[in-house]
């Protein structure tokens, strides 16, 4: 469809303008660049199809319309792109229009909701953009776009699988680039060979590409004439071993940023997004209830007293039997993104019958709001002034100085810990995170709450939802647990605060059936303590040595005490034993402790960042109430990190544990060891290419042009004599074409300038700037051109000094000299160049 | 030294240089290329000779050249009775003191013309050999400085002229270069008929340059870039002398310095501050053509015009150098 040239209307006009914008570069010929950047798109979208995707539709036909669009842009590689352009351009526009119109639709306080769309807008592009890569420029372009979709499926990946996907990009896109530099190489035009009348536009863009044509020629045939030439062949990439080479620095290069980047602190601060995503909402049975499919059918009235299901935990019920035994397996529950390792809390038991743990209070308070939902009950707002958690009222507390101290403390701590909880298998709707929660991301709106802070969810919780929760975690320290002691013995008597009596009554509770061996027990091992806080660790101390862990227990006889036998018969028990034991002892020292069922942080995985959360990672422990300060967890099985000593958090730490501590050094060491040597190689191959390239680009440029114009010379008849200096030829040359020119060729004596080429030369080298003639004074662009050249070959700065405006001065007369040269060839001297090379010949 | 001062003291130089060549040639027109030889011997530190039939102005261009220069300048006729003291000076026997007293001969000045050298003896001419290569004189065993700077312009009448006595080697080697004058053109001479240039224009020269002047383009003369291609090609071209079959004796180490100090000379002079091979090319008869002696001369009594020519052809048959 090409328009008439001289239809003078606009929108011809307009079109020709397109035309002109959107010229076609050359095509690319190299199929094997093609491959590695379809590669790196194919990896980057099936990277992105994997990690966010959950329309399998659309990254399928990514997978498959990419390549074909590859095919297609190679086929049509050096046609008119112009129609193509159009119809790609609309289709470009209807993506975007979509990508507006969801944007519209989704409400705007998450910017976690964005992503989604970004991302499919993304894929869109690059699966469009495919039909359209005729040239280099539009290949590197497209790897570019897969540069994005990578980078936009590693926010939106959770596992290490992302890694495979990006190592697959990252040598192709490697051996893309290498290509294109190869490509860039031997793309160089064709040189106009002579026997083809040139026309003046041909010549033209001969003269301006004068650096590649040598440049070109090089490539071609090997040189081995000036050192410069020789080290210029390095341009040849050996390509296999470059690549190896350079992957590996890569790969070292990218495991010492990792290593040295504290990454995952930062996320504390600022947290880049809050997502969440539900796949489906199936509402639970009772609004507020709880449901937990691993219970299966089991009727929560607790009388199921079989085994456990094995990939979910029991313990998220309505009650907690512990006489029951099992062995959750390890397979994955949940990865949490997370700042630092915590528990992650699911929710609490405040009544024990010697056997089973119930909740006394679950009247669920609905929450609602927009998101992030800010959690208006939660247990840390309500720790210092609101009596319906128990928390003693700041004004009540007895010292003075105590409550300064603590509302200090509590301010500087008051850090986001922002924790996001991708699931990976169907689990309780019980909403977890680490201690106080604070604000939810949730992408439903139907949230409750517990009395005792429990959250849970109104619909279940499938595989592959997504929540953040942001807790805000008291900065607790010994010291202030063993201050806050002191006014605890005296506080039910001494406050009013019917809230907090309700609390020491609720949590002090236990069965009359409770034996008085185990009230015995709990007084003897505490009994030099003189603070809460010790009586914990006291009781912890005396749990780890007297008792063991152990998940294969028998089970607990009809009517026996659990805390009974676990202390007295058995010994041996799991979490749920030992941590109901410290709550009962704690009990019956009149401290109110609780049980917490939820997970233990989980192995850190430094690659993802993640958490990674199995089945046998959920845990029970106990919570012990401070005046004051709040709940505090402790753990005699595994250590409850107090919050304040729990931030610090290295990724470096992590990863020698992760890899093995023996380890550490030697993967540290080799690592940089390859890494050095890598980065030396390669920092020294490139500086020695970029030298022999600049040595050639700064030797060569006066010598193309000199030896164009002695070719070109030659052939018409004036050679350049080997005495004869480049203003004198150049001059010599000028004049001949002037004189051809003018048709007066036979005047001119080739044969007597052959022979005797001395006469002219001092003459013409002498005269310079200084003879001030009135022919001088205009500027010859011929003796401005030699004296280009010569300043090129012989100044200090040579090449270098030369301004791209005097280059291009200079490349200019070249041009127009050498078409001068080569057009009597055709038209009129063709006597001439006859007698010319007869004369040559002598 | 930075690239900027460099530039900049060229550009200084190179306003010198055109001062003075503007000067000289009110005095002798259309001799461009001879003003620039002699102006290139004064800038390397080098000395002149200007050699041709009487009456082409050789002495009107010397004195022009001196004149120009604010310094003191001496004047030397050669004569056949010409004696070394009358160029270097005396010690004479003062009656009131009773000291011998150094009377200073004109070669303490700094420019020193020397006129029609060849006509005096070579026992004067070998006056002139310390002065010429070293810049000081001994006299009565005492060595005297001669002031810097110091350039001697010689004249002299080709050698088949009667009464002369052929330049000794040494002697020759010590002119950095040599000129003509050749003839000028029908409407010069006719000017000068008329009462243009020439001698009339003489009376009226001032002195352009000082001697400071002077030695700062000296200074900036060596700076003058050449590349080592450039000092190759240099090279080439004495060695070619040395080896070529006409040629009996071959240009000296010093000619080959004097060559391309005075290409870097002649690079200035043209506004650059690189040397060329034009430059070498330029001045390479002028400075080969006096030293070489031609095999075919028997009695040394040569022709210039001879070896320049053959200079030329010499230098036609070496490839310049191409980068």
């Amino acid at each position: 469809m090409r328009t008439d040239p001289d239809a003078g209307k606009t929108p011809a006009r307009l079109l020709t303008y397109l035309r002109k914008v959107n010229r076609a570069h050359p095509p690319e010929e190299s199929v094997l660049l093609r491959i590695a950047v379809l590669v790196a798109a194919l990896s980057a979208v099936s990277a992105l199809a994997r990690s966010a995707l959950g329309d399998p539709f659309l990254g399928g036909v990514a997978l498959l319309g990419i390549p074909l669009g590859f095919l297609y842009s190679y086929r049509v590689r050096s046609k008119d792109p112009f129609v193509r352009k159009i119809l790609l351009s609309g289709l470009v526009l209807w993506v975007f229009g979509r990508f507006l119109n969801t944007l519209l639709q989704v409400d705007a306080e998450n910017p976690a909701n964005i992503q989604l769309p970004l991302a499919e807008l993304f894929l869109w592009v690059q699966l469009l953009h495919s039909f359209d890569v005729p040239s280099r420029r539009d290949l590197l372009f497209s790897l570019l776009s897969s540069l994005i979709l990578i980078t936009v499926s590693g926010t939106f990946a959770i596992t290490t699988d992302h890694g495979i996907f990006l190592l697959f990009w990252g040598y192709a896109s490697l051996a893309a680039l290498m290509l294109i530099e190869q490509s860039k190489l031997q793309e160089i035009p064709q040189l106009q060979q002579d026997k083809t009348p040139q026309p003046t536009t041909q010549a033209t863009r001969q003269g301006s590409d004068l650096l590649s044509e040598r440049l070109r020629k090089l490539l071609r045939r090997p040189l081995q004439h000036s050192p410069h030439e020789t080290a210029a062949h390095r341009f040849h990439f050996t390509t296999g071993k470059n690549l190896a080479r350079m992957s590996i620095a890569l790969v070292a290069c990218g495991l010492l940023i990792f290593l040295f980047l504290p990454s995952a602190r930062q996320s504390t601060s600022f947290p880049l997004s809050f997502p969440s995503q539900l796949t489906n909402r199936i509402a639970v049975g009772t609004p507020g209830g709880l449901s937990n499919p691993s219970l299966g059918n089991a009727d929560p009235s607790g009388n199921n007293r079989g085994n456990r299901a094995a990939s979910g935990y029991f313990g998220f019920s309505e009650q907690l039997d512990t006489g029951l035994r099992g062995r959750p397996d390890n397979s994955l529950v949940m990865r949490v993104r997370a700042p630092g390792p915590a528990f992650w809390r699911g929710q609490t038991f405040d009544n024990w019958d010697g056997r089973l743990w119930q909740t006394s209070d679950s009247t669920p308070r609905p929450i609602r709001g927009p998101a992030p939902l800010l959690l208006p009950t939660s247990p840390y707002q309500h720790l210092m002034d609101n009596a319906k958690f128990g928390a003693l009222p700041r004004k009540d507390l007895p010292d003075k100085t105590f409550a300064q101290e603590l509302s200090a403390t509590q301010k500087t701590a008051n850090q986001d810990f922002t924790q996001t909880f991708y699931l990976e298998a169907p689990g309780p709707n019980i909403i977890f995170g680490a201690y106080v929660p604070d604000r939810l991301y949730f992408p439903d709106q139907g949230i409750f709450q517990l009395p005792d802070g429990t959250l849970l969810a109104g619909v279940q919780l499938d595989a592959d939802t997504v929540y953040t929760v942001i807790s805000k975690r008291p900065h607790v320290t010994p010291e202030l647990l063993r201050r806050a002691e002191k006014h605890v013995q005296d506080l039910p008597s001494a406050t009013q605060n019917q809230g907090l009596l309700r609390l020491y009554t609720q949590y002090t509770q236990l069965p009359p059936s409770t034996p008085q061996r185990v009230r015995d027990l709990a007084a003897h091992i505490t009994q030099h303590a003189l603070t809460t806080y010790d009586k914990v660790l006291m009781l912890q101390a005396w749990m780890a040595r007297n008792t063991r862990y152990s998940l294969d227990i028998p089970p607990l006889p009809d009517g026996a005490d659990a805390v009974d036998t676990f202390l007295f018969e058995e010994q041996v028990g799991f979490c749920e034993q030992i941590g109901t034991s410290l709550v009962v002892m704690l009990r019956a020292l009149g401290i109110p402790a609780r049980l917490v069922v939820g997970y233990t942080p989980g192995e850190h995985n430094p690659f993802t960042g993640m958490f990674e959360v199995k089945a046998s990672d959920a845990h029970a422990w106990a919570e012990v109430y401070f005046p004051g300060i709040g709940w505090q967890g402790f753990d005699p099985t595994a250590e409850v990190p107090l919050s304040g000593e729990a931030t610090s958090f290295r990724v470096l730490r992590n990863l020698a544990t992760y890899l093995g501590k023996r380890r550490r050094g030697a993967i540290g060491g080799v690592s940089l060891l390859v890494f050095a040597w890598c980065s030396i190689t390669i920092w020294q191959r490139t500086r020695a290419t970029r030298r022999a390239q600049q040595a050639f680009l700064a030797a060569s440029w006066h010598q193309q042009a000199l030896s164009r114009l002695e070719e070109a010379g030659t052939r018409a008849g004036t050679p350049r004599f080997s005495a004869e200096t480049v203003p004198v030829y150049l001059e010599r040359l000028a004049d001949f074409t002037s004189v051809a020119a003018s048709g007066k060729t036979e005047k001119q004596s080739f044969s007597s300038e052959v022979q005797a080429p001395t006469a002219s030369l001092l003459r013409h080298s002498t005269p310079g700037p200084h003879t001030k003639t009135a022919a001088d004074k205009t500027v010859n662009p011929v003796k401005e051109t030699a004296a280009i050249l010569e300043e090129s070959a012989f100044s200090p700065h040579g090449f270098q000094g030369i301004s791209a405006a005097r280059r291009a001065t200079a490349e200019r007369t070249i041009t127009r000299l050498l078409s001068l040269l080569d057009r009597p060839k055709d038209s009129a001297a063709k006597g001439t160049s006859k007698k010319t090379t007869s004369a040559h010949k002598k | 030294m930075t690239v900027d001062t460099l530039v900049e003291e060229t550009q200084q130089a190179l306003h010198l240089a055109h001062q003075l060549e503007q000067n000289l040639a009110k005095v002798m027109h259309d001799k461009t290329r001879e003003i620039r030889l002699a102006l290139i011997a004064l800038f390397t530190g080098g000395h002149l000779l200007i050699e041709d039939v009487p009456g082409m102005g050789k002495t009107l261009l010397a004195k022009s050249l001196a004149q120009s220069i604010h310094g003191t300048f001496q004047r030397v006729q050669g004569t056949p009775d010409l004696l070394p003291s009358d160029i270097t000076g005396v010690s004479v026997f003062q009656l009131d003191t009773s000291l011998w007293e150094f009377r200073p001969g004109p070669i303490f000045a700094n420019v020193l013309i020397i006129d029609e050298i060849n006509r005096a003896t070579p026992r004067a001419q070998a006056a002139l050999l310390e002065a010429m290569a070293e810049g000081q004189v001994t006299v009565d065993g005492t060595t005297q400085v001669l002031p810097d700077p110091f350039f001697v312009v010689a004249t002299q009448n080709p050698h088949e002229h009667h009464g002369t006595f052929p330049l000794v080697e040494g002697q020759k080697d010590r002119f950095a270069l040599s000129t003509g004058l050749g003839y000028p053109t029908r409407q010069n001479e006719r000017a000068l008929l008329l009462g243009q240039g020439g001698i009339r224009a003489f009376v009226d020269l001032a002195p352009v340059v000082t001697l400071a002047g002077i030695q700062q383009v000296t200074t900036s003369v060596r700076q003058i870039y050449a590349k080592e291609e450039i000092v190759n090609y240099v090279l080439d071209v004495t060695t070619a002398t040395r080896t070529h079959p006409d040629i009996q004796v071959g240009a000296s180490p010093r000619a080959s310095l004097d060559l391309l100090h005075s290409s870097q000379a002649h690079a200035l002079l043209a506004g650059r501050s690189y040397v060329t091979p034009a430059d070498v090319q330029a001045v390479a008869t002028a400075v080969l053509a006096h030293r070489i002696i031609l095999r075919n001369n028997a009695a040394h009594t040569q022709n210039f015009e001879e070896a320049r020519e053959i200079v030329t052809l010499l230098l036609s048959s070496l490839t310049v150098p191409r980068k």
